[in-house]
């Protein structure tokens, strides 16, 4: 298989299939992308969900709480309500401590005299006291005091590496109604009310702003530390602890192609080198039948050389014991003369022809006089020349003797004023010129036919090419005349070219 | 019902029998002073003690109905040996429990799964398929086992029900909160609720610290455990507690005179505000009785004359008339000159739990001694305990005192070792909690 014919197959395979690869992978890589995003969708989806559930929970803590704080209303003030509010925070799982403060920033309750407070009220100050010190509201103040009554809300501080909370109310007196939350009571809620299971293959926590875990379900765990797929905050009053979502299989990085694409792409493949055995073996098959019509041709050729050798021998015998006083039996035997010589002048043209192809042209170089041979061949011509009422213009210059193959010169030759009879026929001229110089020949022939245009002159030299149909109209030939003439001249180390000229064509031949 | 014809008779047998035994049993209150004769003349400090002992239960059909979450440890450390008897007695206890009680079981390692969710106890067999199907692996989520323990327990809480986790663990408590004060903080909520957690440790591994606070804060029971095998006999013995239980929702409350100052609960936690001391317990069992010692400070007194120290007031729910019933008491001491009558009169029952409580106290503090590394301030903390128990116990007629002297020599015995103090520790822990809490059925 030539190189050529296997580059031309690889392509015809790999670039379709180069093609299709590349937009499967695209495609993969944008389903991938496509199913990331709605994995992504959904795994925050499920936080969402969760978070809702955490939202919950703080919700109705903070409606139990707020509905407590109502029963405090009209409470008689003093060691009663103390009593009252200690019975409270004691009763509540959520509570740790109930906290009255008035408007100008004393406690009511707990109390402030140190003798008066039960170790878990030092201990909540103790707790408390940089929420006291940071000075803050809590209620957004106003004006009007009626304002800010009933405003209320959460607040969160960081005491014993632990973050804790409060639950304020402002009342319309002006005092601040406080609870201090138990925060592992918040938390054992949460958990109580966050799934235990049902998640099952990814690992959902539960975190502190610290990252540490406070709660996790789900069955797969992490086999190593490794980031979280999607994270969430919880919603406020929550927000410094997150969910984190672990799954346990989530295709990253690698777009391995999906098998449906692998499988069209192996298909489509297949079929492109099926496609490209048949091109083969179809253009192999072509070479094949026209290597044995060019060798048919060959042996017909051959077998036809002896045969016509033989018709002009007996024809030239036949010719010097006819009697004189038959002119006709001599026209006659002319013709057979001619027809014979034309004959073998086209079969040694096809066998050049043949060995051009395969390369087996050789050079037999001898000393003869150029003249000579041109003389000989235009003799073999000008019976033919004559009949079509050519005017022969002759201006011979190579007289001396060189080396040069003569067979050449003469199928050259022979093919130039061939190509003259059958194309000139208009100008009815033919001229040959010849000259030697300096151990070169140059023979010019010419004709005042209608002409090559110059962006043809190159065209006629090769194979099987004909000229315009107008120009060949009628005019019989094998189409290799002019490229064996060429093949042959420059096999000699000269060349056959076409000169401009004003009318008809002129060739020039050149031998070395 | 196809015995409609004997039914009237059937319901008349049952109704008379279940009438029978009704009558409004109550709480004994014993308040008493370790000496109701104090020296005249001088400022001191003197010892109350108040004591609640639950009635006995009329009869076993009558107890409250209970509802239990049983919160195993399946964490990797679990496997083998521990967990099959942890299995094995879980699924025994069921059988303690009737139709009427509840149970849940909750497994976590890592993390937490309910193996039963709660439920009556009617379908026996099932409940115990669950519980044999436990395979153990993973971390410790101690924090959320008992959170879980308790969610369940939370569907069906009720003020007339026994509310009870038991939570087991052989292991450090490693994954979400394992603080002892988170867990503690934990415990103090769920007694808020009425839900007491027994927690037991298993082998050497858990932390003993957690597991104490825990129990204490939300008063329910512990113990160390040292093999898997004494499981069953625990579980039989928790059961006993639980199903015995009389009164819920206990709250003891002292107003001291004037005068009398509240110093310290010395075995409790209470809140101590002005003149008024608040402490409570979250049951009281069958039987048994469950005490507080208070200390005060007593202004100087003429002799031969009488004062009031306190007024006791108790509120309970009583778990067999399903009412609040009220107790009250108050109490007085008398002064003399005479120290030969001060000692004399010594309440030895009230002055053998004194020192049993103080001892425990010192014990405590040996134990914190000794985890800073001060060994040989322990050491000697120890030996003087077991020589004021000793003494004690000689002068009080005491055997619990006795046994008690011969635990701080087993102490002591441990001290030097790092490896042999950190196994007595949690036996140390376990007793301390006993004394404290009057732990007696095991």
């Amino acid at each position: 298989m030539s190189p050529r014919l296997a580059t031309i197959l690889a392509l015809i395979v790999l670039v379709p299939l180069g093609l299709l690869g590349w937009l499967g992978g695209k495609l993969a890589k944008e389903e991938q992308a496509r199913i990331q995003d709605s994995l992504q969708n959904l795994m925050h989806q499920r936080l969402a969900d969760l978070d809702q559930t955490a939202l919950k929970v703080t919700g109705d803590i903070e409606r139990e709480i707020l509905g407590m704080a109502q029963l405090t209303k009209g409470m008689p003030t003093g060691e009663n309500l103390q009593e009252r509010l200690r019975q409270m925070a004691r009763e509540n799982r959520f509570l740790r401590q109930i906290f009255v403060r008035s408007p100008d920033q004393t406690f009511l309750h707990p109390p402030e005299e140190t003798d008066r407070m039960t170790d878990q009220e030092k201990a909540f100050f103790e707790r408390t006291k940089s929420v006291w010190e940071s000075g803050v509201q809590f209620y957004t103040p106003s004006n009007d005091a009626s304002q800010s009554a009933g405003q209320h809300g959460w607040h969160a501080w960081f005491w014993g590496e632990r973050i804790n909370f409060l639950i304020w109310l402002q009342l319309p007196d002006g005092h601040l109604l406080g609870t201090e939350l138990d925060t592992a009571a918040l938390l054992a809620e949460l958990i109580g009310q966050l799934p235990s299971e049902g998640t099952p293959d990814a690992n959902i926590r539960l975190v502190d702003a610290s990252g540490g875990i406070l709660y996790k379900w789900g069955d797969s765990e992490p086999a190593q530390p490794t980031l979280p797929e999607a994270e969430t905050m919880l919603s406020p009053p929550l927000q410094m602890w997150k969910l984190q979502y672990f799954a346990k299989s989530v295709p990253t990085g690698s777009v391995a192609l999906p098998f449906h694409i692998l499988a069209s792409l192996l298909a489509v493949g297949i079929a492109l080198v099926g496609l490209a055995i048949y091109f083969y073996l179809e253009n192999t098959r072509e070479l094949r039948v026209a290597s044995h019509r060019v060798s048919f041709v060959n042996q017909v050729s051959h077998e036809l050389k002896t045969p016509l050798t033989n018709i002009r021998m007996y024809a030239d015998l036949l010719e010097g014991q006819l009697p004189e006083d038959l002119p006709g039996a001599h026209k006659h035997l002319k013709v057979i003369t001619d027809e014979s010589r034309r004959l073998s002048r086209l079969i040694q043209n096809v066998l050049t022809f043949g060995r051009s192809q395969r390369q087996e042209l050789q050079l037999h170089k001898t000393s003869r006089t150029p003249d000579v041979i041109v003389l000989a061949v235009l003799e073999n011509f000008r019976p033919a020349l004559e009949t079509r009422d050519f005017e022969i213009h002759l201006d011979l210059q190579a007289g001396e003797p060189m080396e040069f193959d003569a067979d050449i010169l003469e199928q050259i030759l022979g093919n130039l004023i061939s190509n003259v009879e059958k194309y000139g026929v208009k100008g009815k001229y033919v001229g040959i010129a010849t000259k030697q110089t300096g151990g070169s020949l140059e023979i010019h022939v010419t004709d005042k036919g209608p002409g090559i245009p110059p962006a043809h002159r190159e065209e006629v030299f090769r194979p099987f090419h004909r000229l315009s149909s107008d120009l060949s109209e009628g005019v019989s030939g094998t189409g290799i005349g002019l490229p064996i003439a060429r093949d042959l001249s420059r096999l000699h180390g000269g060349d056959l070219t076409i000169l401009d000229a004003k009318e008809g064509t002129t060739f020039l031949l050149t031998l070395k | 019902m196809k015995h409609s014809k004997t039914f009237p008779a059937w319901l008349l047998i049952a109704a008379l029998g279940h009438h029978l035994p009704l009558q409004a049993e109550q709480l004994a209150l014993d308040v008493a002073m370790t000496k109701p004769f104090l020296i005249a003349g001088e400022k001191q400090l003197a010892h109350m003690r108040v004591g609640l002992t639950g009635f006995a239960m009329p009869s076993k059909e009558e107890r409250p109905p209970v509802n239990v979450a049983i919160v195993l440890d399946k964490s990797g450390s679990m496997s083998g040996q521990k967990i099959e008897h942890a299995k094995k007695a879980a699924m025994q206890a069921i059988d303690y429990l009737g139709n009427d009680d509840i149970v849940s079981v909750i497994a976590y390692s890592h993390t937490v799964s309910v193996i039963v969710p709660a439920t009556k106890v009617s379908d026996r067999a099932s409940i115990k398929q669950k519980v044999g199907q436990l395979t153990a692996g993973g971390n410790t989520a101690l924090f959320a086992g008992v959170s879980k323990g308790a969610a369940e327990i939370r569907k069906f809480i009720d003020k007339d029900r026994v509310n009870r986790v038991i939570l087991l663990s052989d292991g450090q408590a490693n994954s979400g909160p394992s603080s002892p004060k988170a867990l503690g903080d934990l415990g103090a909520s769920l007694n808020k609720e009425g839900i007491s957690v027994t927690t037991w440790g298993l082998g050497e591994g858990y932390n003993e610290d957690l597991m104490v606070q825990l129990a204490q804060r939300s008063d329910g029971n512990h113990t160390f455990i040292e093999s898997p095998e004494q499981l069953a006999g625990i579980f039989k013995a928790e059961f006993g507690d639980i199903l015995s239980v009389v009164a819920q929702e206990v709250s003891v409350e002292i107003r001291c005179a004037p005068g009398i100052r509240p110093v310290k609960m010395i075995n409790r936690d209470a809140e101590i505000s002005g003149q008024k001391v608040f402490s409570q317990f979250n049951q009281i069992y069958s039987n048994q009785e469950k005490y507080i010692l208070l200390e005060v400070e007593v202004p100087a007194t003429k002799a031969d004359t009488s004062k009031k120290i306190a007024d006791v007031s108790v509120s309970y729910a009583n778990m067999m008339t399903e009412t609040t019933d009220k107790l009250s008491s108050t109490l007085s001491v008398k002064f003399t000159e005479s120290k030969e009558v001060v000692q004399k009169s010594t309440n030895e029952r009230a002055m053998t739990d004194l020192v049993l409580q103080q001892a425990t106290a010192y014990n405590k503090q040996a134990t914190q001694l000794r985890d800073q590394g001060r060994i040989a301030e322990a050491q000697k903390l120890l030996s003087d305990n077991q020589t004021y128990l000793e003494t004690n116990s000689n002068t009080l007629n005491s055997k619990a005192l006795w046994f008690y002297a011969q635990e701080q020599k087993a102490d002591l015995d441990s001290l030097e070792d790092d490896a042999k103090y950190q196994l007595r520790r949690k036996e140390m822990r376990s007793i301390q909690f006993k004394n404290e809490n009057q732990q007696t059925s095991y």
